[in-house]
């Protein structure tokens, strides 16, 4: 059977067995590269940091290659390491900007103040308001509401219950509607 | 609020950088090479150190005794 039509099971396992990056890794490579790239690219916001985040996910996956234990998907177990390395790498950079005494993210209040009128400025808005909620709430909502995730696969990557699940989107999007409606009244030329 | 989160779904993400691979497989092998050095660090390098040890002690006791102990050059 040609090593394309593996499922990713058997290529992790196989990726396992190589003793450096084989033809079975470079094959799950390929695979997940656009999937880890658009978590990276959605949860970071630009270019550089998602490349290095992307990279970071699959060399983690490499030298980690022996403990995927086949308790869920391989899918899963990789997109929840995208995940995990990307909320840890947001913090990292957010912990950097406070110690160089740089404010850790615009604030939403200064972003707000600045926001073009017009619905320009509702999109420009979005990734400030994203801002306000906590690091894996806003994680959360963007990989349900950008890239379709269902709650099902929520749960098994940020291991947590369906219902919990749930719980946290609808909170976060409550705070989320909070804020826009705040936001609103400020900006007579919305319709 | 709805049309508000659709929006994150409308939001362009570009492809990955032309030279992602490249860099990527740098990493990797910066990181075997590293790997394969602290192996060699914790597995070849005590086993040398213990060898030459041997000759060492060997060496001292055929000076100060005069005897060369042939059964466990032998064992050897």
């Amino acid at each position: 059977m040609d090593r394309a039509e593996w499922t990713d099971e058997l290529l992790a396992a196989a990726a396992a067995r190589e003793s450096s990056d084989g033809p079975a890794f470079v094959t799950l490579v390929d695979r997940f590269r656009q999937r880890v790239w658009r978590i990276c690219f959605r949860l970071l916001g630009n270019e550089e940091d998602a490349a290095d985040a992307a990279q970071e996910v699959f060399l983690g996956l490499f030298l980690h290659r022996g403990r995927f234990a086949g308790r869920s998907k391989y899918a899963t177990w990789v997109h929840s390491v995208a995940v995990r390395t990307c909320l840890a790498k947001r913090r990292s950079r957010s912990r950097r900007r406070r110690h160089e005494g740089v404010s850790a993210e615009p604030g939403w209040e200064s972003r707000q103040a600045a926001r073009p009128a017009g619905p320009a400025g509702l999109a420009l808005d979005l990734a400030g308001m994203l801002e306000s909620l906590d690091e894996e709430d806003r994680a959360m909502l963007i990989l349900k509401y950008a890239e379709s995730y269902d709650y099902d696969e929520l749960a098994a990557i940020f291991d947590l219950s369906v219902s919990a699940c749930k719980m946290r989107i609808s909170r976060a999007r409550e705070k989320l509607q909070s804020r826009y409606n705040q936001s609103t009244p400020q900006n007579p030329q919305e319709p | 609020m709805k049309d508000f989160l659709d929006q994150l779904a409308r939001l362009e993400v570009r492809d990955p950088p032309p030279d992602f691979d490249r860099q990527l497989h740098r990493r990797l092998n910066r990181s075997l090479l590293v790997q394969h050095v602290v192996e060699l660090l914790t597995g070849a390098a005590p086993w040398a150190m213990v060898h030459f040890l041997h000759a060492v002690a060997a060496v001292a006791a055929f000076s100060l005794t005069g005897k060369f102990d042939q059964d466990r050059r032998r064992a050897d």
